[in-house]
């Protein structure tokens, strides 16, 4: 079995779908040349350019709302909350009444950065569903989180 | 950046009538629910727009049917103008089966894809980055559509709007962002929320022109946004129009509205956009008193009928209550 790192893993899924469907796009904080905070978009821009690999203003609820308006024209946003910790600025968008769009949020694990610190390792994932009607995936292992990518 | 230039327009008789008759629909429409809702026949909260008509249809007049609109919980015109029946929209208050979230929702919540219309939630402001999102695929397919989003003063006083006209002046986006000042927040007038006079001067922080105007001036806002429409599909980007203007009733039909003075309410009243157009039309011989009991007749047969249908349309039945759930 082929020995991949979770952030290989996204990347990879990410690129093959991309490649596969035009309607993929990826957005977010540093996301674009710099290749995400974390190095998950590392080389994509490159490929795909601005309009696909989207940096964005520090602005999660605007990230979150960015995807659902386009989501609801059928594209297929990938949005990057930088760390666990943000992703509630995010909240509100989420109760968007836009029917069945499929946005896929992405944020690091509790746990990504392992230095003893009390910010930005912070676990999410029990209080993402109380937004109603979504679904949380917290793939165990690195080609798992190859096929969470696009769980929709 | 270049001052915004006046726009210039030029409207056939026939479509000057036009917008009169959308002007007494709307209007008629919202003044039939007030009715109904104390009645207990209304399911729906009922928040009417009444006063703040020439907005509505200044504003959606200019649209095309590929432009999306994500209006305010007070736009029910707008719904009606981008293509909704009467019939639809009547059944969506009364929460039938005929409506269109079928009888889940009986207020604006739901949108319709498909007409290009975005339903609201009742996080003001939060459409706004939504209409970004909407505005931003446009520009990725490079086609000349546009978003209309719609606004209250105190909505403008949410992070979301902030971060939604930042992200559309960075990008350029064809959004047009229409507030709707009509002077409360609710019950907080505008001197308890912003320290500024026009939030059309909110605009200018983020790299496009805002604009205050009269929006009980039905032409006055056609004008503005039909000029923000064509910068917006030529690609230079969004546009503010902030449009002065006043709600008759309370929030709500539950709100007596005791915030506010008699006097001011009358002063506003002296304003009614539909009289002030009337006159304009009559001035000029577009209307006549044949013509203006053709449309009156038009209207009422058109709301009697859709009350008459939503009355009488089916309830959901309890054995579909599952059914377009998620989980």
């Amino acid at each position: 079995m082929r020995e991949v790192t979770y952030l290989e893993a996204i990347r990879e899924a990410l690129v093959e779908e991309m490649r596969r469907d035009p309607k993929v796009f990826v957005l977010g904080e540093d996301v674009g040349a710099y290749g995400g905070a974390f190095g998950v978009t590392q080389g994509m821009h490159d490929e795909f350019g601005d309009t696909r690999v989207v940096d964005t203003p520090i602005s999660e609820s605007a990230i979150v709302g960015i995807s659902v308006g386009a989501a609801l024209r059928g594209y297929r946003p990938v949005a990057e909350m930088q760390f666990a910790d943000f992703i509630s600025c995010g909240f509100d968008p989420t109760r968007q009444p836009g029917g069945d769009v499929a946005v896929s949020l992405r944020w690091p694990r509790d746990g990504a950065d392992c230095r003893p610190r009390t910010e930005r390792r912070e676990c999410r994932r029990r209080v993402v569903p109380l937004a109603e009607s979504r679904s949380v995936v917290r793939p165990p292992a690195g080609l798992e989180s190859r096929r969470a990518v696009n769980p929709l | 950046m270049p001052p915004l230039k006046r726009t210039k327009f030029k409207l056939a008789p026939e479509q000057l009538l036009e917008m009169f008759y959308w002007l007494k629909l709307i209007r008629a429409f919202d003044e039939r629910l007030s009715v109904l809702v104390k009645q207990g026949k209304v399911r729906s909260g009922v928040y009417t727009g009444i006063g703040q008509e020439a907005i509505v249809v200044g504003t959606c007049y200019g649209l095309r049917k590929e432009d999306f609109i994500c209006p305010l919980h007070r736009d029910l015109g707008t719904f009606l103008m981008k293509g909704v029946d009467a019939r639809a929209m009547m059944s969506q208050m009364f929460a039938k089966e005929t409506g269109l979230s079928k009888g889940r929702d009986s207020a604006l919540h739901s949108g319709v894809t498909e007409l290009g219309i975005f339903g609201n939630t009742s996080m003001l402001g939060a459409n706004l980055p939504v209409a970004t999102g909407l505005a931003l695929t446009f520009k990725m397919e490079k086609v000349d559509h546009v978003v209309i989003a719609y606004f209250g003063e105190g909505a403008s006083n949410v992070g979301d709007f902030h971060e939604a006209l930042n992200f559309a002046g960075v990008q350029q986006l064809p959004v047009i962002f229409i507030c709707e000042n009509n002077q409360y927040a609710y019950s907080v007038p505008i001197e308890k929320s912003m320290a500024i006079d026009d939030v059309a001067d909110r605009a200018h922080g983020y790299g496009f022109d805002g604009v205050a105007i009269n929006g009980n001036d039905v032409l006055a806002v056609y004008q503005s946004t039909v000029g923000a429409i064509a910068r917006a599909r030529a690609g230079d980007g969004p546009t503010l129009i902030e449009c002065k203007t006043y709600r008759w009733h309370g929030h709500s039909e539950h709100d007596k509205a005791f915030y506010r003075s008699d006097e001011e309410l009358a002063m506003w009243k002296s304003r009614d956009p539909i009289p002030t157009f009337t006159t304009y039309l009559r001035t000029r011989h577009v209307l006549d008193d044949a013509k203006q009991k053709e449309v009156e007749d038009k209207v009422k047969a058109t709301i009697d009928d859709a009350v008459e249908f939503a009355m009488n349309a089916p309830d959901p039945t309890p054995d579909e209550a599952t059914t377009d759930l998620y989980a």
